[in-house]
Formats: structure tokens, C-alpha cells, sequence
């Protein structure tokens, strides 16, 4: 993993979803509560969800499950998009606040199989699409329905897991306490004692810490901390010039031996090789690489894939 | 306890004379239930439901005699939803061989039935399951009439002591739910004494103040009409002093027959007592002394319990720290280690990052069955809950199982995997109807009438994921015996659980995470197969039980059991040494030292066992005869007496109507199962 950005997700006003066709250029790794199906509609994109990648071509559909790290690149082949991000709190059981579903809907990797054909999912996300521009009481309608009907269908028809948590934290405060501590890592990642610190301004025992972490992001404090001195590295690494050792040590990474071989597993190359490579990532937190694409064509695919 | 036999028995002279000023009618209404079936209906089909308040009975307040105020039971106390606090089921609480903890919990039942104000807790239910197939068999303890007679004394004397009358059900041969309005019951005398009525009469004994009559027939007779039971067996010869009630509703059928019968009370809708009563009286049908005895046996225990104490409890104590405590301290002494193969149990937490538990079961509220028992706890806290609560840093992903490659690779990626697995109030249960819509349970329940196995999607499950990953437990969720010949070498450990109340999820995980060793015994024999039991036609209206069941009958017909009666593992090891065994005039004592020889505290039940191999009639190989529980630290050894007394010895002779002592050779027991290789034996001459 290389680095991972919280997404804040604002959903339409009038149903609890946001739903979007778009091109996608690049976008880093990130994650979300909410859940995100996408259906590609022309060319192909390669998504990663970490530590999988799948190159997904027209015609095929994937869920991003809630919280689950995933980043999307382009391919030579231009691509149009549609994106469904449905809330997680749809997903909740009103009774159990600390269970999480994890769906298995894929129809690329297809390694466990829906109970019913993959068209079936993609008719219903794309019927979704088309609801987008519609502002009438009849498009509001429809585009509700057709969310319950796939949320139905993801319950009904798909293969899920289920993740069970101990928490002590409401669901409100969850994100908030999250990013709190994501700001805090960002800011203090190059301190040694950084666990006792965070667990001090968040008022936070260790273990509840390690416990909440692994709960939200699947991660430990360490991997965090690492996710986000590596980052620094390759922002360093490809905006200037300065010798590895530096980079290194303006990273947070105070042993030149255990920076190269964290370096080496994370990023799968050496520093010298990367640099080599000429790479240039932006350190810049925008999310979403969208390009432009031509909303006619974007129309005439979703009405195919709806009436198929 | 205050309210002996023998102090009821000093209010005689007093509830006489509040007899004696009293009118027929007033007697007769002493004799009936005054809840109407409306209001019942009402409750159930409102946001409420069955017993939501104490159902009363009788009352003559210018005599300041207060009505029976009754309570559900027995998995705790049935009134208000989101209070009582929910027990393991009875099958459990067996499973713990534990006289005094069972002794707490009928303290904490019998304050929570007075905070609710009720003064009578139903909830002694003791009812030998000819067959585990038996729907209400989680309501029981056991197979075992002995141990059955054991553990309902200790829920009488629990309850009591706290001043709440208990009630003693269903008596008699109350083994069948389908079939329980329309079932008669055939067995030959010696059947009827030494298997079916000897625990009645040790809860009797022990000073039970009341007792429900079951709805079956006996012989031909309903019970709640029966002569024999009630006038004969239980008043006459056990000189019982308290008072018998009908099972509800269709308990009583016939006004004249019940009241000669020896019926006290109709529950809980007066319909067949009442006025009708009253003009069988006048009409000569119905003698008045029948009426008057009935009056007496329920004003004399009503009064002896309601001015035993001043004491008041408030609804604070309902469901409060301590008793939930107590649920989860039963949980973990009854939950039952059947099989730990290479020591996969415990599991690990340190190794433990990622657990895959499979079955619906693992993510259910299942406390059993939505009959008259059903407790309505605050919270219930699920296998899966348990398990994300004890097991901190574990990722706990449950998967359901409905596809079986899907399942096989989270097995395959987990470091454990876990099996939950069993039945719930749909599977068995309290009976009323096959359709769900038109019973008050809203379930199927009834009696395991097909098989006495796992569905057929779980015996798949394991049977194709089990092997997938060897760090592998199942845990069993249900009221009786499960078979397990089809599975159990397809998973490394089993664990029966039973349904293990509202803290069960936290005790399974404590015992799979290893912060609770087991130490719960089972309370019946796992056989090899089906047909080794009793058979049974469980819709009928005739069922023959035999003398042979359970473990009897296997050990006498040679068939060695897939787990013994008593069986039970441990973390730790025990060794059992330095038997002796003597005899004096009322007594056999047996005595062995037990040595905790593994490395972890832990507790052994030991058990006493009779051997009649020198008898000159047809006896079982030998039957349970005592248990004490015992906890050793490690390398602590104690010594366990246990004395049993020579009565329960004995045999009961048609041809002289008596009970008789064999003067011969008996094999005495003492041991940790009812296997043979795990007693020692000796012998004692009486």
C-alpha cells in the first residue's frame, strides 16, 4: 500500500447514495464508508484493492466494499465510468451496529459467483445511471427505488461476510475520531514515541487504539505511520534531487538499513531504481482523476446496459 | 428454608378455621385460575406477551389469603420484556452437576418473581426425556432420574428460601410434545416407580410446595384428572401437603373427574371449575370434603409463604449485575468439552488474527424456545459478540455458509475456524400448531421427530470445510442430545453449549479463547446411532415407555456410546485414585482423591455409580447414585467423599406393592464418567 486518503463522500440531498459517470485518469489510493459499486461502461480501468489488481473492461461491475483501501488508473484503452457510492448506514443492521458486510461482487475475478447472472446487477446500476439528470418526483422515485432494489438484490443474491467489531464509539463519531487521528500521524510521523502521543491526544488506551484502527482501516498504527513516511519518500524522491539518505531521513526513516528493506516490500523497487524510473507523483490529496468524456456517448451506453 | 413441610404444616389449625367461615363458592373460587382467555390473548397479541404479569388465582382478601400470583419459568423468570435475567436452559444448569450453584439461581429466580410480584415460580420442570427427541427437553436437566431428582430440589430449595412457592411440572410423564394433549402414556409398574416418579418425589420431599399436572393421559386418564397421580401416589403415599394445579388452558377437561381426581386448581382460565364446580357440588357429583381439602392445601401454603417475611424487592434486583453474573458463571460451568483433538482447544489469541466462523447460529440471540419459558432479557449476547469481545485482536468474520467454496477459502485463510451449529425455537420447542401464524409461540418448535442430527446443510458444511483447516471447533447449540457420528472426525474440538442464556456468546468464546476451562459433564448418553435409543412415534396417542432408556439401555445391551453419560474433557487432566467404599445402615459412601495433574486450575464432577450385575431380576448394569462437583488448582489433590443413601437402592416389587432392598453384592463407582474406564470399582454388601 502505498498511501491511502480518506474520502469524504457527499451524498445527493434527496436519497442516500451519490451517483456519478465519469472518465477516470488516476486516482491514489483511498477509502470510504460508503459502499461503491462501479460498472465500466467503455474501455477499461485497473483497479486496485489492495493487495489485489484487476484490469476491468466494459461491460463488467465490481463493489468497493465500505472502508476498503482501492485506488483506479486508466489504461491505453479511455474509459467511462459509472459510480454508485451508497451509504454505509444502509447497510447496518438497527439492531447490531457492530457487524460490517463484506459482498462479494466482482465479475472480473468472479471467485465466488453472485446467485443470480452478473447482468442482473448491471442492468440495475446502470437504470441508476440513468436517473441521474432526471429532476422530476418520478426520477426522485425511481432512483430510490432502484437503490433499495440493488441493495435488496446485494442481500438476496450475493455472497457476503460478516465483520464483527466491539465498539465502544457511535457510528457518528467513528469518521470524526479517524481523521483526527490520520491529521495527527500526518503531522507526527517522524516522532519515536508517536503511539504514546496519539493515544494521549485522543485520550485512547493502546489497545483500544490498535482495536479501533484495525476496526477502520484494517490497519495497525505502525502500518499507518509507514504508509505515510513512504509517501513522503516518493513525494521527495520524484520533487527533488536530494541523495536517498536525506530523503530517507527527512521520511522519518532514521536507519538507512531498515528504510530500504520497508522500501523495497512496499513499493516493490529500490529507491535508486524508482528515482530512475522518473516517476512524479503529485503529493497534492485530490481524490478523483476525472478527465473528459463525452456525456452523449456516456447516455447511449447506460441505455444499452439497462435494456440488456 | 422457613417454609418446610413441617412449619406449612403448623398453619393447618389457622387454615382450617378461614375454611370453615368460608361459602362453597368461595372455596371453589380459591380452586381456579382468574385470568380470563381474553385478557391471555390480549397480552399475547399485543406488544406484550404470555405471563407478562403474574397470572393470579383464588385470593379471598377479606381473609387476607392473596391469590397464587404465577411465574414462568424455568431459564429464569418469564414477566416483562427487557428485564429478567435469562439463564442457561436447565439441560445446562444438569450439565454443571452443581447442587449449590443451582441453588443460587433459584435465589435469584425467586427475588426476581417477587420484584415482578409474583409469589409462585413454575419453573421446576423435571419431566425424564424418554427420548432426547423431546422438544422440552432443555426445559429438564437431564436423562438421569436421580440427578434430575438432585437438581430440581436445589431450584425448590432456591426459590423457596426467598419465600417464593415453587411449582414442580409436568407431572407425570410428560416426555412428548406433538402429542401432549392426546397422548396416553403405558408403562408397567416397575417403569412407572423406579424411572418416571422417583425424582417427583425427592422435589417433594424436599418440600416443594406445588405441582402441575401435565396434559398428557396416563394409562387412559389425564393426569390432570388422575386419581392415582394425584389422590393416591402423590397425596396419599408422599403425603404431599401442598397444592396441584392443571397445566393451562386444556389441563382440565372434565369438572367432575378433575376435582375427584384430586385436581386443587385450574390454570390459569377458570373454565370447568367455577360455577360448574359449584353444581357438582350441589348435585352430590363432587363431594364438598374434596372442595374443602383443596381449599385447605392452598390456603395453608399460600399463607405460610406470603408471612414468612416483611421483606419487599424492587424491580432494581430484576435482571441486575449480580444475577446476570450468575447466568454467565453457569454458562461456563455447564458448557460441555465433548472432543478436543491434538488440543485445538484453546485457542489461541495471540495466533489468533483472523477467526472465519460459519452457521446462522453464531449470529443469533438464541436463548431456545418461544414457549412458555421464553425470557425476555435485557440483551442477549450472540456467539459472534462473544467472540469480538474475548478475542480482542482477533478479526472475526462470520460467513453463513450458503456457498461452500466461498467458505472453504476464508477457511483456508483464517488461523482457526469455527462451526456453530444447531437448533433454535423452530426446530424444537413448546407445540401448538404446525402453522407458525396461528400459535402464540410464532415458531414450529415440537419435537425433533425426523432426526436427532444436524440439518442436513450443516452436517455439509462441516463435513467439507471442517477438513479445510484443522485448528477447527464446532459448537452445538440445543436442548438434548445431538448425533454427531457423521461430522465429528471432519472437526478437530466439539463443544455443547446447549442454549446458554443471555451471556452465553461471552462463555463460548471465554471457553474457545481459553480464559474458562470447561468443566461441564453431559447430562445423557451421545449414541453411535438412532435406533440404540428408545423409539418413539411422536404423533400418536399411545406411546409405550420401556424400563431401558439412555445410558441404561445401552450399557445393557452391550452397545458402547459415541460419549458416555457424564462425559466431559477439560484443559487440565485429572487423576482419580485411593478408592474406598463401605456401607452402614442408610448409607453407601464411596471416597477417592482427585488429583488435578495438568498445569491450569480446573474442576472435575465425580461421580458415584451402583452396579446390580448380582441381581436375581433384570437390572441395569448400574445407574448414577451421587456426584459432587470439585475444583483443584494445578497439582492440588483433594479428597471426594460422596454417600448415597441405601433407598435409592433399592427396586420396586409389583407383587407386594413395596419397595424392596436386594441383600447381595453391589459394584460400587467412583469416577469422572459413566464409562467404566473412567471408575473405579469396588463392591459393598448389603
Amino acid at each position: 500500500m502505498i498511501s491511502y486518503i480518506y474520502e469524504v463522500i457527499e451524498h445527493d440531498k434527496n436519497f442516500p447514495a451519490k451517483v456519478f459517470v465519469t472518465s477516470i485518469g488516476e486516482s491514489n489510493y483511498h477509502w470510504h464508508y460508503d459502499y461503491e459499486i462501479m460498472l465500466v461502461l467503455k474501455g477499461s480501468v485497473c483497479i486496485n484493492i489492495w493487495p489485489e489488481s484487476y484490469i476491468v473492461t466494459e461491460g463488467n461491475i465490481i463493489l468497493v466494499n465500505s472502508k476498503v483501501v482501492h485506488g483506479l488508473q486508466c489504461t491505453s484503452d479511455k474509459n467511462v465510468c459509472l459510480f454508485i457510492q451508497l451509504k454505509q448506514e444502509l447497510f447496518e443492521r438497527w439492531q447490531e451496529k457492530n457487524q460490517k458486510y463484506r459482498f462479494y461482487l466482482n465479475s472480473v475475478s468472479e471467485i465466488t459467483k453472485p446467485k443470480k447472472p452478473y447482468s442482473r446487477f448491471i442492468r440495475t446500476a446502470a437504470r441508476i445511471g440513468l436517473e441521474i439528470d432526471g429532476k422530476s418526483i418520478v426520477n426522485l422515485y425511481q432512483m430510490q427505488a432502484l437503490l433499495y432494489t440493488m441493495i435488496a438484490d446485494l442481500f438476496k443474491y450475493v455472497h457476503y461476510d460478516i465483520r464483527q467489531y466491539v465498539n465502544k464509539f457511535g457510528a457518528e463519531e467513528e469518521s470524526d475520531i479517524l481523521l483526527k487521528i490520520i491529521e495527527f500521524v500526518e503531522q507526527n510521523f517522524y516522532k519515536e514515541n508517536i503511539a504514546e502521543e496519539l493515544c494521549r491526544f485522543i485520550g485512547m488506551g493502546e489497545k483500544t487504539l490498535y482495536r479501533f484502527l484495525k476496526s477502520q482501516t484494517n490497519l495497525t498504527l505502525k502500518d499507518l505511520v509507514t504508509s505515510i513516511k513512504i509517501e513522503k519518500v516518493q513525494y521527495l524522491l520524484s520533487t527533488t534531487d536530494k541523495p536517498i539518505g536525506v530523503v530517507a531521513q527527512e521520511s522519518g526513516f532514521y536507519n538507512e538499513k531498515t528504510f530500504y528493506r520497508i522500501y523495497k516490500k512496499e513499493i516493490g523497487m529500490t529507491p535508486t531504481e524508482y528515482k530512475q524510473k522518473g516517476t512524479r507523483v503529485k503529493e497534492n490529496k485530490e481524490i478523483q482523476g476525472y478527465l473528459d468524456f463525452n456525456r452523449a456517448e456516456a447516455l447511449r451506453l447506460l441505455k444499452k446496459y439497462a435494456d440488456e | 428454608m422457613k417454609c418446610t413441610k413441617n412449619y406449612r404444616l403448623s398453619y393447618t389449625d389457622k387454615a382450617k378455621r378461614i375454611v370453615d367461615e368460608l361459602t362453597l363458592e368461595q372455596k371453589v373460587h380459591l380452586m381456579g385460575g382468574t385470568v380470563t382467555l381474553k385478557d391471555m390473548l390480549r397480552d399475547i397479541n399485543s406488544d406484550k406477551h404470555y405471563n407478562y404479569t403474574p397470572y393470579p388465582a383464588g385470593g379471598i382478601e377479606e381473609k387476607n389469603v392473596d391469590p397464587m400470583l404465577f411465574c414462568d419459568g424455568p431459564r429464569g423468570v418469564v414477566c416483562g420484556t427487557g428485564k429478567s435475567t435469562c439463564f442457561p436452559v436447565s439441560m445446562l444448569r444438569g450439565a454443571t452437576f452443581d447442587i449449590g450453584l443451582e441453588e443460587r439461581v433459584g435465589h435469584a429466580i425467586g427475588k426476581e418473581v417477587r420484584a415482578f410480584g409474583g409469589n409462585l415460580f413454575a419453573g421446576v420442570c423435571i419431566n425424564l426425556p424418554y427420548n432426547p427427541g423431546w422438544g422440552r427437553s432443555q426445559e429438564t436437566y437431564g436423562e438421569e432420574s436421580y440427578h434430575l431428582g438432585q437438581m430440581g430440589s436445589a431450584l425448590v430449595r432456591g426459590v423457596q428460601e426467598e419465600n417464593v412457592m415453587a411449582c414442580v411440572k409436568h407431572y407425570a410423564f410428560n416426555s412428548m410434545e406433538i402429542s401432549r394433549f392426546k397422548v396416553s402414556v403405558e408403562c408397567d409398574k416397575r417403569t412407572e416407580r423406579e424411572v418416571y416418579l422417583p425424582h417427583f418425589k425427592d422435589c417433594i420431599d424436599a418440600g416443594a410446595a406445588s405441582i402441575m399436572s401435565s396434559y398428557n393421559l396416563y394409562k387412559g386418564t389425564h393426569c390432570g384428572h388422575d386419581d392415582y397421580l394425584l389422590n393416591q401416589v402423590l397425596k396419599k403415599e408422599w403425603d404431599f401437603d401442598g397444592f396441584v394445579m392443571s397445566d393451562f388452558i386444556w389441563g382440565v377437561r372434565d369438572t367432575v373427574q378433575a376435582a375427584n381426581g384430586g385436581q386443587d386448581m385450574e390454570m390459569c382460565c377458570t373454565q370447568y371449575f367455577g360455577d360448574k364446580l359449584v353444581q357438582a357440588v350441589k348435585e352430590g357429583l363432587v363431594p364438598e370434603d374434596k372442595i374443602n381439602d383443596a381449599a385447605l392445601r392452598i390456603i395453608r401454603t399460600i399463607l405460610t409463604f406470603t408471612e414468612a417475611d416483611n421483606n419487599s424487592y424492587d424491580e432494581s434486583v430484576i435482571g441486575c449485575k449480580e444475577h446476570v453474573e450468575l447466568a454467565l458463571e453457569t454458562a461456563r460451568k455447564g458448557i460441555t468439552l465433548v472432543q478436543n483433538k491434538n488440543g485445538v482447544l484453546p485457542f489461541s489469541k495471540e495466533k489468533a488474527e483472523r477467526i472465519a466462523v460459519f452457521g446462522k447460529l453464531a449470529n443469533k440471540a438464541n436463548i431456545g424456545d418461544h414457549g412458555s419459558s421464553r425470557v425476555f432479557p435485557e440483551y442477549v449476547v450472540t456467539p459472534l459478540q462473544g467472540m469480538a469481545k474475548v478475542a480482542e485482536n482477533t478479526e472475526v468474520i462470520f460467513y453463513d455458509g450458503s456457498d461452500m467454496e466461498h467458505a472453504k477459502r476464508l477457511a483456508s485463510d483464517a488461523d482457526y475456524t469455527l462451526f456453530v451449529v444447531g437448533f433454535d425455537h423452530d426446530d424444537e420447542g413448546e407445540y401448538i400448531s404446525d402453522d407458525k401464524a396461528s400459535s402464540y409461540t410464532d415458531s414450529v418448535g415440537g419435537d425433533r421427530k425426523d432426526s436427532l442430527g444436524l440439518h442436513q446443510d450443516e452436517i455439509e458444511l462441516i463435513q467439507a470445510v471442517g477438513p479445510i483447516n484443522r485448528n477447527s471447533a464446532a459448537v452445538l447449540i440445543g436442548g438434548n442430545m445431538i448425533m454427531m457420528e457423521e461430522w465429528k472426525d471432519s472437526v478437530s474440538s466439539i463443544l455443547m453449549a446447549y442454549y446458554p442464556g443471555m451471556e452465553g456468546g461471552t462463555a463460548i468464546a471465554e471457553i474457545l479463547f481459553g480464559d474458562v476451562n470447561p468443566s461441564g459433564k453431559l447430562p445423557y448418553v451421545v449414541p453411535h446411532l438412532e435406533s440404540d435409543l428408545p423409539q418413539v412415534d411422536w404423533d400418536t396417542t399411545q406411546q409405550n415407555y420401556n424400563y431401558y432408556h439412555g445410558y441404561a439401555k445401552l450399557e445393557k445391551e452391550g452397545i458402547k456410546p459415541s460419549v458416555p453419560y457424564g462425559f466431559g474433557l477439560s484443559y487440565t487432566t485429572f487423576k482419580t485414585f485411593d478408592s474406598e467404599f463401605f456401607s452402614d445402615e442408610k448409607y453407601i459412601t464411596a471416597s477417592c482423591k482427585v488429583k488435578n495433574t495438568g498445569d491450569i486450575a480446573g474442576a472435575e464432577v465425580i461421580q458415584l455409580y451402583v452396579g446390580f450385575n448380582n441381581s436375581s431380576i433384570d437390572r441395569p448394569k448400574k445407574l448414577l447414585r451421587g456426584f459432587q462437583r470439585v475444583e483443584l488448582k494445578p497439582g492440588e489433590t483433594k479428597e471426594v467423599t460422596i454417600k448415597s443413601p441405601i433407598e435409592k437402592f433399592k427396586w420396586f416389587d409389583e407383587e407386594i406393592n413395596d419397595w424392596v432392598l436386594e441383600h447381595m453384592d453391589y459394584e460400587v463407582y467412583i469416577g469422572t464418567s459413566s464409562s467404566n474406564e473412567d471408575l473405579l470399582e469396588g463392591k459393598v454388601t448389603l
